[in-house]
């Protein structure tokens, strides 16, 4: 794990008190960006684009990071980012549309977070 | 009011708070007036809510949520400091409501 501030860079299933640690912010909701092809996340921040910044020094590459949420409470998980509006990529929103990687951010923070 | 009845208000207000989040993230000034007519309907919304009517999960939130929107409601109504994080705070905010809307 690789602490900076609030953000956590999370390889491995975190431990109940890292998840702690992350949602303390909003009160049991974290903030997370996902990489999709490391497998990797960062949360905790209250800014996806500082989670966004930390991939990036860590070797992830921009278009492979995208950004949504985690509600500890309801274990629901949302896709929506500022980070995540790149019509060229094919995502013309904010919200995660595209059907695969969608799938892969869900895939990842579960086994990351749940 | 009924749990439904309080899930609809808290996921009005959460999806009034996205919409307006994208907006001033997009375009303050050319949709400044679509944002006031949704500001003034979310605090409607708001006023409407009683949080001791709430679960714990959503109250805690909520409470913080109603504290922090008078300050919200200030900034929505002049030109942000700096648009992208305030809009990225509603939109976050948004999120977090949507998510403890299903507690009820």
């Amino acid at each position: 794990m690789y602490n900076t501030c609030m953000i956590l860079l999370v390889r491995t299933k975190v431990t109940p008190a890292q998840l702690t640690e992350m949602s303390t912010q909003y009160d049991g909701y974290i903030k997370v960006v996902v990489d999709v092809a490391r497998r990797i996340l960062a949360g905790g921040a209250e800014r996806h684009v500082d989670e966004e910044q930390a991939l990036l020094d860590d070797g992830s590459a921009q278009a492979d990071l995208w950004g949504g949420g985690f509600d500890r409470e309801t274990k629901e998980i949302d896709y929506n980012s500022m980070i995540n509006l790149r019509p060229g990529q094919g995502n013309p929103s904010r919200d995660i549309l595209l059907a695969d990687i969608r799938k892969q951010f869900d895939i990842i923070v579960k086994k990351l977070l749940l | 009011m009924t749990n439904t009845e309080l899930r609809q208000l808290l996921l009005d207000i959460a999806v009034n708070c996205t919409r307006m989040g994208n907006w001033i993230a997009d375009d303050y000034a050319g949709k400044k007036s679509r944002v006031l007519l949704f500001l003034d309907q979310t605090s409607a919304y708001v006023d409407r809510v009683s949080p001791d009517e709430l679960p714990p999960g959503a109250q805690t939130v909520f409470r913080k949520f109603v504290s922090e929107y008078p300050a919200l409601y200030d900034e929505a109504r002049h030109q942000p400091k700096d648009c992208a994080r305030f809009a990225e705070r509603l939109m976050t905010w948004g999120s977090v409501l949507t998510h403890r809307s299903s507690l009820l």
